[in-house]
């Protein structure tokens, strides 16, 4: 069990830099997402610590010592790839036993422990097996063995998930996340997926372009957004974003917008004549027929519990989550509301949370 | 009319139209010729009436008895493993080592296919001038290493001279082996040893435990190729020592040529390049069925 520290971490590949000023910590027996679209820096910060990039910049800590220099060996972690990264020509047994193996464990012990990973798998049936014999979620599952019984301060995920199918990855997510209630390992976890983000982190740390961009549990991240990025990536149905200007109407601070005026909570921060942008989530707007906001319908989607209402504004397209008794006729006149709280706003030019 | 003919071929079931060309192929320049070398062990030529005579099994009985055979036989599977580990191991040592990407190295692995175009009797010539014990190079070296006395004939020295054709055998077909390891070198995926080296390997280790294994199709293939050449050796032979001296270079194939060619006895001569045959194909076989993996 360990924590992980990131000082003022950098990283550069020749001339070019991809990283900067990276720094946060880890607690021990933590579940961290590192979170962000495909590179942005959250896999080559996962390599630097495991040992298979170097660090251009700044120290890293794995439990108080700094390991910038450690062999991937000597860092007691354990990996699990996004394509597994299996040895093909060894059984599924050997595969686990491996890093026992050079390490010269006795027999006994080694059997004992792949044992233990494959019972707590469901592999004990496949240990007899090559790689390419197995479905890539048994696969996925001989990666996380291979982890397991290295009995490691730190596991690193890098995309586990990624090449499985939908139903699948849903599973494997509750899986690992049960795995890690369990073996209570500090945990470092990489992913574009911002379901498998809220789902699974104790805490997220969402990259852009190599910055952090904000750290927080999965309920501050989603409800509060540090930044207008932040609020685009997280949640599974696209925010909704209003250009406008902030006004002061009858002592209540709001938002002119095109599609109307938004009332803003009193202790809002922004002033008045400030250019911002507001973000809607589409589960947050009712509809309300004496509602500021007014749009056109354009279409409605089933989805079962409940329906997405696309509608065309003077700022575009607009999407709010509504109940599935609703019926529209494409070009209908609505209205919505959204509660103050629920209003996250935006500074036009810096992006940032006001 | 022609184009209702093509057409009509297109549409048959028969697979036949399509396997004509390769099966007259074969049949001329494959089939027809081990039919007749078969055909051939069983008879024997006779200068003076300058005709084939059927002579039963006499050919396979004499070369039951013929203790030239056994003996040529002995030196070709002496020089086929020597040749085969020397040449596994080196070409092994010497793709690890060009594998890593160092300045120079490009240059170096377009320099080592060289060898591979120079035609074996002529690079037979060449060893054969390096050899020569009063003038030539590999003698002078091995003299100043206190290895062998001044002026040794290596090739003419029973207990030296399949030494010194290995020398050219060698030199000559290793780099064979450096290019298909080093094609599969670079073929292997990059993960397994990035597992391995947080899974705590040593360069060893993994040498042992990853590369050797994953490159064992490669390898198969190259012990294959090469074993069947090496099987076959003439070019160096003849060129250097003509099978001497005594019998200490005499393969298999040169005494087949030497009968059949020389001393003019085709029936004998045919039988001899059976028996290789059925060698080979023996070999082959078990090496295929061994070198089978199920990963």
């Amino acid at each position: 069990m360990a924590t992980v520290e990131y000082q003022r971490i950098g990283k550069s590949f020749g001339a070019f830099t991809i990283m900067r000023d990276v720094s946060f910590k880890i607690e021990d027996h933590e579940f961290v997402v590192l979170l962000g679209p495909s590179g942005c820096g959250k896999t080559t910060l996962l390599r630097m610590t495991a040992g298979l990039e170097t660090v251009s910049e700044g120290d890293l800590l794995i439990d108080g010592k700094r390991v910038n220099d450690m062999h991937p060996r000597d860092r007691s972690i354990a990996m699990v790839f996004q394509n597994y990264a299996l040895y093909p020509t060894m059984k599924v047994y050997d595969n686990i036993a491996f890093s026992l193996e050079v390490a010269k464990v006795p027999a006994a012990e080694i059997r004992k422990k792949v044992e233990w990973a494959a019972a707590t798998l469901n592999l004990t049936d496949y240990l007899g097996r090559y790689p390419k014999e197995l479905s890539g979620g048994q696969r996925q599952r001989v990666a996380m063995g291979r982890a397991m019984v290295r009995e490691a301060a730190v596991f690193l995920f890098d995309e586990p998930l990624s090449n499985l199918d939908a139903k699948l990855r849903a599973h494997m997510r509750t899986e690992i996340r049960q795995l890690h209630n369990r073996l209570r390992t500090t945990t470092i976890y990489v992913t574009h997926d911002q379901i498998e983000a809220m789902t699974m982190a104790d805490k997220i740390v969402v990259m852009r372009a190599g910055k952090i961009e904000q750290i927080g549990s999965p309920d501050d991240v989603y409800d509060r957004p540090a930044s207008k990025y932040v609020a685009d990536f997280i949640g599974s149905s696209a925010i909704n974003f209003l250009p406008g200007t902030v006004v002061v109407a009858d002592g209540i601070p709001a938002v002119d917008t095109a599609t109307g005026r938004v009332p803003l909570d009193k202790s809002t921060a922004a002033k008045p004549g400030q250019s911002v942008v507001i973000g809607l989530r589409p589960t947050d707007i009712q509809v309300d027929s004496a509602g500021p906001l007014a749009a056109k319908s354009v279409l409605v989607e089933r989805l079962g519990h409940d329906a997405q209402l696309f509608c065309d504004g003077p700022d575009g397209r607009f999407v709010a989550v509504v109940d599935k008794a609703v019926r529209l006729s494409p070009g209908t006149d609505v209205r919505f509301s959204v509660p103050t709280s629920k209003v996250h706003v935006f500074d036009a030019a810096t992006e940032a949370r006001i | 009319m022609a184009v209702a003919q093509v057409k009509r071929i297109a549409i048959s079931d028969s697979p036949w139209p399509w396997l004509l060309p390769l099966t007259a192929l074969l049949v001329v320049f494959t089939i027809y010729p081990l039919i007749y070398n078969i055909w051939l062990s069983f008879h024997e030529f006779v200068p003076k009436s300058r005709g084939l005579k059927f002579v039963g099994f006499s050919n396979w009985i004499q070369l039951w008895n013929d203790t030239r055979f056994w003996s040529a036989l002995g030196v070709t599977f002496l020089y086929f493993i020597v040749a085969l580990t020397i040449e596994i191991i080196l070409g092994m040592s010497i793709a690890l080592l060009l594998d890593a990407e160092l300045p120079g190295f490009g240059a170096l692995r377009a320099i080592l296919s060289m060898t591979l175009v120079i035609p074996p009797a002529i690079a037979g010539m060449m060893f054969l001038l390096m050899q020569d014990p009063q003038f030539g190079v590999l003698p002078y070296l091995l003299d100043q290493l206190g290895i062998l006395g001044k002026g040794t004939p290596i090739l003419a020295t029973s207990s030296l001279a399949l030494a010194g054709v290995l020398v050219a055998e060698i030199w000559q077909w290793t780099p064979f082996m450096v290019l298909i390891f080093m094609a599969g070198l670079r073929a292997l995926p990059v993960e397994p040893y990035e597992a391995a080296s947080i899974d705590g390997a040593s360069a060893f280790q993994m040498f042992r435990r990853l590369t050797l294994p994953m490159m064992s199709k490669v390898i198969a293939v190259a012990v294959l190729l090469r074993g069947i050449d090496l099987f076959r050796v003439f070019d160096y032979v003849f060129v250097m020592t003509s099978g001497g001296p005594g019998t200490s270079t005499y393969t298999v194939s040169l005494y087949a040529w030497q009968q059949t060619f020389s001393f003019l006895k085709w029936g004998y001569g045919a039988t001899l390049s059976l028996t290789s045959l059925v060698i080979i194909m023996v070999m082959a076989n078990l090496f295929i069925r061994i070198a089978k993996v199920r990963w």
